[in-house]
């Protein structure tokens, strides 16, 4: 900074520091996806206008959903919003009325979200002749954004968070905050409503920002907007005061460091937890599946299980954002992603905590996803028309599953834990590093997003499509497997040598993790040539290859393990 | 206390450490021995937090070793650390926990946990167990994570700046929870401080760190003995102090200078006859003035020849 510069200028400034990387990657990602999306789905088939609006929803989506995944905020950086509550608190002491610090934090977002927005459709649009998103649409995301960011900024209290979550949940399902608009079943183009109907969005928009202002206010003389300052309510408390709910709150065990540690995981991510996420979570999934009912899209008339699975999948997706976030012990603290310092010094060795916290976060996943189908299946007859048809579909697929007895169905159960845990383990790894490395990751995604952009784009201007771009593209896709098989195998090599000689875990340790890993990538192998997905006429190289991926439970295993340990001990 | 000379607690090596280019350890070599109690002192940013999360594990040695209890902090950390109380500059500990919740925690990492003793300092500093710690003022917060160190009985009790920011009375309770782990037989203490009045109080030994290297580390006796801060007068106005050996820092001008020097007064009473100047006055220099003379900026001596 040369110049000196004024209050706003500074703030903006700030952001703009804090943010640029994020947005960065954020961009790329969504450019880079809508690529690789529309060209490997035959950029020829399907009529324009669905391909447009297919171009919107996976900016929608990755913009929104990247930010929330790797920021484990609502918007664009972790060091702008830190979960709940006005993001610029530090600035609460200047000389700066509200008005504006609300104005500058709020514009600054909505700008940063909405060009997340329109420059990779404007860059896909271009690249593919794809039609310019309607007027609506870009009426829709600045209505969304203004509505999720006062939601999320007006209180840092809890239940109060928690009663205009449901406000809002209930303005949603009324029909009063989404304008009127359909979609034309055979072109797939977007049919707006008149702009009459935008009115009362538009009204809830302004008055959630009113809110917004008010409850910032509030929060500047460390006080709430609706409830009295200082009332804590603890749900878990409140709970446990009914003699059936004693097992929700336990006092700490002091017999031994390892009890102490669980006992502490199952606070954040403990049985209340995830029945609490899992319910939650179904419950807004039903709500969702019914609303698109209540508003009469054709081909939701009749939900198949395809579709309330595909629901249910992104949204469950949250929980591995929640449960994972914060595995490996970070925190955060002015904006800045930490592990504790007295966590880093607990006499309590590291292959310990790994197993310890990455237990708990696997635990968490399980049942609240259990919870979630749980959810679903109880309210789903109740909220959604014709629902017995997805639960007889539902059911007869575990039946065919099932039948195949009982050998089967243990191998398919481990190997699909095995899958969880695979994902758990690398998203637990990447958020971290994100948070931690933030600069260094988000160069990296970026280089790799550039190198996936780039390669479609010469393999697309040197093929002339068709048969001959696909033949091409399938050779990259091997080499790059072949690729991806190198670097567990080397991967594997070096963790093993970091963790040996950090003294992370014993040779014999080590053996034990392997012999597991091994017998688990057997599995594997075995599960490939029952179900024939091997095909015999495979190369021996592409056969060898996927059998190597066998063994990413164990990388994932050694992996977790070397970044608690990296985090411990800089 | 009866320092036991011959068991080194801690030994450090050789260690260096940079953050990027800047060289925030250099080759510092030093021992602590059981029992004695070992002041950390030097200017912010000298190195003082980064020997501690070296001794910690919390760092690990870009150059030479660590070897805490003779344990290697990275490779053994469990067996370091069950034996360490550490008390953070910034008190960090679980804050959604409550009182009671927190020393239960610690409890179940230290076996040794003193209950008695807890309860006694938490009726000392009037602190409510249910009380949730993100609650608690930063003086209270101080104090929790002060039972947390101290409780478990630890053979070597590390305190990084442990009166930042507190008031007289919170600080005066932390001193004599101190004092208190002190008088137990066989316990190390490690304390930085930018309070030298305490380091003198309390410590045995100083260790002084300036710009990453050790620049002192010499038992607070002896410190005494070879520092004095004398007041000198010379014949004609000076516009210089002149060079005279052992001189660590000079304060003055004209006809009358101040120093601190590391030398019997014969020693510097003849030096500076050759300049035509006497001794008005001589005591043995405090800490603090022997710290502002190492790292402060007051001039140091320039090379003016006797005429």
């Amino acid at each position: 900074m040369n110049t000196v510069m004024k209050p706003t200028q500074a703030l903006f400034w700030y952001c703009w520091q804090r943010t640029r990387y994020a947005i960065a990657l954020q961009l790329l990602a969504a450019i880079g996806f809508g690529v690789l999306f529309l060209v490997y789905l035959n950029p020829e088939q399907g009529p324009v206008d669905a391909r447009g609006n297919i171009v919107v929803m996976i900016t929608l989506i990755t913009s929104w959903l990247l930010s929330a995944v790797m920021s484990a905020t609502l918007v664009q950086n972790r060091s702008l919003n830190v979960g709940f509550g006005f993001p610029l608190k530090s600035e609460f002491h200047y000389p700066i009325s509200t008005v504006r610090l609300v104005t500058i934090a709020l514009s600054y977002v909505v700008a940063v979200s909405y060009l997340c927005f329109l420059l990779p459709v404007v860059v896909l649009g271009f690249l593919f002749d794809l039609p310019f998103p309607h007027a609506l649409i870009h009426f829709m995301v600045f209505e969304y954004l203004l509505l999720v960011l006062s939601l999320s900024w007006f209180s840092n209290h809890g239940p109060e968070s928690l009663v205009a979550t449901g406000v809002i949940i209930l303005l949603f399902y009324f029909e009063l905050i989404i304008p009127e608009f359909s979609l034309d079943e055979e072109t797939g183009a977007f049919l707006p409503g008149p702009w009459s109907a935008t009115i009362v969005p538009a009204i809830i928009a302004t008055a959630s920002v009113a809110i917004l202002i008010l409850g910032v206010h509030k929060q500047r003389s460390g006080e709430n907007l609706f409830f009295r300052s200082g009332t804590k309510v603890s749900i878990a408390e409140s709970l446990s005061s009914l003699s059936l709910f004693r097992f929700i709150t336990t006092a700490c065990p002091t017999s031994s460091g390892t009890a102490a540690m669980v006992w502490r995981e199952r606070q954040s991510r403990g049985l209340q937890a995830s029945v609490g996420i899992g319910v939650t979570i179904g419950i807004l999934v039903v709500l969702l599946l019914s609303f698109l009912q209540l508003r009469e899209f054709s081909e939701v008339d009749h939900y198949q299980l395809d579709t309330v699975s595909a629901f249910s999948f992104i949204f469950y997706c949250t929980v591995f954002v929640g449960a994972l976030a914060t595995m490996f012990g970070i925190d955060f603290r002015h904006g800045e992603a930490r592990v504790s310092v007295f966590d880093r010094t607990l006499p309590i060795s590291t292959a310990r905590t790994v197993v310890i916290r990455a237990g708990m976060a696997f635990h968490c996943l399980l049942v609240a996803g259990a919870v979630q189908i749980l959810t679903i299946g109880l309210l789903g007859p109740l909220m959604i028309e014709n629902f017995s048809s997805v639960r007889t579909e539902f059911f007869q697929a575990l039946q065919a599953i099932m039948d195949r007895g009982f050998a089967y169905c243990l191998l398919r159960l481990i190997l699909f834990l095995c899958l969880i845990y695979i994902w758990a383990m690398l998203w637990a790894v990447l958020i971290t590093w994100y948070s931690m490395k933030t600069r260094l990751v988000a160069w990296l995604g970026s280089g790799l997003m550039i190198y996936g952009i780039v390669l479609v784009t010469v393999l697309t201007a040197i093929t002339e499509g068709g048969q001959e771009f696909l033949s091409l593209s399938n050779a990259m896709s091997e080499f790059h497997s072949l690729l991806v098989v190198a670097a567990i195998i080397g991967s594997l090599v070096y963790l093993v040598h970091a963790l040996l000689k950090d003294e992370v875990i014993t040779p014999l340790q080590v053996i034990t993790v392997f012999a597991i890993g091994l017998a688990l990538a057997a599995l594997q192998v075995i599960d490939l040539n029952l179900n024939s997905d091997l095909d015999p006429n495979l190369p021996a190289l592409n056969r060898l290859r996927s059998q190597v991926l066998g063994l990413l439970p164990l990388t994932a295993t050694l992996l977790a393990l070397w970044t608690q340990n990296q985090l411990r001990h800089r | 206390m009866n320092p036991s000379a011959d068991i080194s607690v801690v030994e450090v090596n050789h260690l260096s450490r940079k953050f990027g280019k800047t060289e925030a350890l250099v080759d510092v070599s030093l021992k602590l021995n059981e029992g004695v109690v070992y002041g950390l002192v030097g200017a912010n940013g000298a190195g003082k937090t980064t020997l501690i999360k070296h001794l910690l594990g919390l760092l690990r040695c870009q150059q030479g070793s660590v070897r805490v209890f003779a344990n290697d902090p990275i490779k053994n950390p469990q067996s370091v650390l069950s034996h360490i109380g550490y008390l953070s500059e910034d008190r960090d500990i679980p804050d959604w926990m409550t009182i009671a919740e927190f020393c239960d925690y610690v409890t179940a990492f230290h076996p040794s946990w003193d209950s008695n003793y807890a309860n006694e300092l938490l009726n000392t500093f009037e602190l409510d167990r249910t009380k949730v710690i993100k609650n608690l003022s930063r003086g209270m917060r101080a104090q929790v994570a002060l039972i947390g160190a101290v409780a478990h009985k630890p053979d070597l009790l590390i305190l990084d700046e442990p009166s930042s920011g507190l008031d007289a009375i919170v600080r005066k309770d932390i001193l004599n929870a101190v004092v208190r782990t002190i008088s137990e037989e066989g316990r190390t203490v490690l304390f930085s401080s930018h309070l030298l009045e305490e380091v003198e109080r309390l410590s045995d030994h100083v260790i002084m760190i300036q710009d990453g290297r050790v620049a002192l580390d010499e038992s607070l006796e002896s410190l005494g003995g070879s520092h004095h801060y004398t007041e000198l007068r010379f014949r004609d106005s000076l516009a210089v102090f002149p060079t005279v050996e052992a001189t660590i820092s000079t304060v003055g001008e004209g006809r009358s200078w101040n120093v601190i020097h590391q030398c019997s007064l014969d020693q510097i009473s003849s030096s500076i006859q050759r300049f035509d100047g006497e001794v008005v006055s001589s005591r043995h220099a405090t800490l603090e003035e022997i710290f502002v003379a190492r790292v402060g900026r007051v001039s140091k001596p320039e090379a003016v020849q006797p005429s």
